[in-house]
């Protein structure tokens, strides 16, 4: 039985970390992730994780309750505590939870649990889009080691 | 296996019914419409094909939220008019090639000349994937700490 080859380590950005405090304003955590072109921001109390906030919180908590984003706290319309996952951690966990529980960012953290990066489903994608394009080019070893962590344990 | 997967059909997909809305819709019926529906895009049809697309992303960083007076400004006006489209008979590959094009989550599925059959998620590429290989994806436990330290070892 073989395990996965590859750990979420390997399919993190060197990009820095999208992050807001909780006491900041939803326009400015927007504007972070604008600029950053990531769909979500971390929310931090210092440099811990405290929530996540993401463009589905913006339509679900923002607008959809008419709630005016420059007079509103990131604090308020955060997802708080958000599932997370280490860089050492199979990315078949991570696939694991976009699929069953609709993730598309997840927040990746160290062994202190200080947040380091966020895993994103286009990471994801990047990769299933070269494993697919090296079908032409023959050999289904990529994708034996993406697939393959030792299913009927 | 792996040549199988690329090359299935995107209409193989369990493809949602998307949120469908006309260019003159109020982005406020819009934004009540996706949120009800629980889907993170709209296809906006003109004569039964694809116009446009608004999604999450557009309402946060295209739309004016300084009032609500966006709320009643046609989706027409912040939709991205360039849409990439994947017709239902090309593969999973195609499909996930031209997401990667643009970082695309969705795409608009069409059969045809443009007509709209669905929306299509890289979500549910990967659900599809790990359909077909349920051990390998889904018979995962709970907590992946405790099946990296008890049974996987590290």
């Amino acid at each position: 039985m073989q395990s996965i080859q590859k750990t979420i380590q390997e399919f993190l950005s060197e990009d820095p970390l999208p992050s807001a405090a909780l006491d900041d304003f939803v326009t400015a955590a927007a504007a972070t992730m604008k600029e950053r072109q990531q769909d979500c921001v971390l929310i931090l109390d210092g440099s811990e994780l405290v929530g996540i906030f993401t463009e589905r919180d913006f339509l679900y908590r923002v607008t959809a309750e008419q709630r005016n984003p420059a007079e509103t706290k990131v604090r308020d319309v955060m997802t708080p505590k958000p599932e997370t996952l280490r860089a050492t951690d199979s990315i078949a966990y991570a696939i694991n939870r976009m699929v069953v529980r609709g993730f598309r960012n997840i927040p990746i953290v160290d062994d202190s649990g200080k947040p380091v990066s966020v895993l994103d489903v286009r990471d994801v994608m990047s990769h299933l889009n070269e494993v697919f394009a090296g079908v032409g080019e023959g050999g289904d070893g990529e994708w034996d080691e993406w697939t393959d962590i030792g299913g009927g344990a | 296996m792996l040549k199988e997967i690329a090359s299935t059909p995107v209409s193989e997909i369990n493809i949602r019914e998307p949120v469908r809305v006309q260019g003159d819709a109020k982005l406020g019926d819009v934004v009540a419409n996706m949120r009800e529906k629980r889907r993170g895009a709209a296809i906006v049809e003109a004569d039964g094909k694809v116009v446009g697309i608004f999604t999450e992303r557009d309402l946060m960083l295209r739309v004016d939220h300084s009032s609500q007076a966006w709320r009643d400004s046609p989706v027409s006006d912040v939709m991205t008019k360039e849409v990439v489209l994947v017709d239902a008979r090309e593969s999973l590959s195609v499909a996930v090639k031209k997401m990667q094009s643009g970082l695309f989550r969705h795409l608009p599925v069409v059969f045809g000349e443009q007509r709209p059959v669905g929306l299509v998620s890289i979500r549910d590429i990967l659900a599809y994937i790990a359909e077909h290989f349920p051990a390998e994806f889904l018979n995962l436990p709970p907590d992946p700490e405790l099946e990296a330290r008890n049974q996987w070892g590290g």
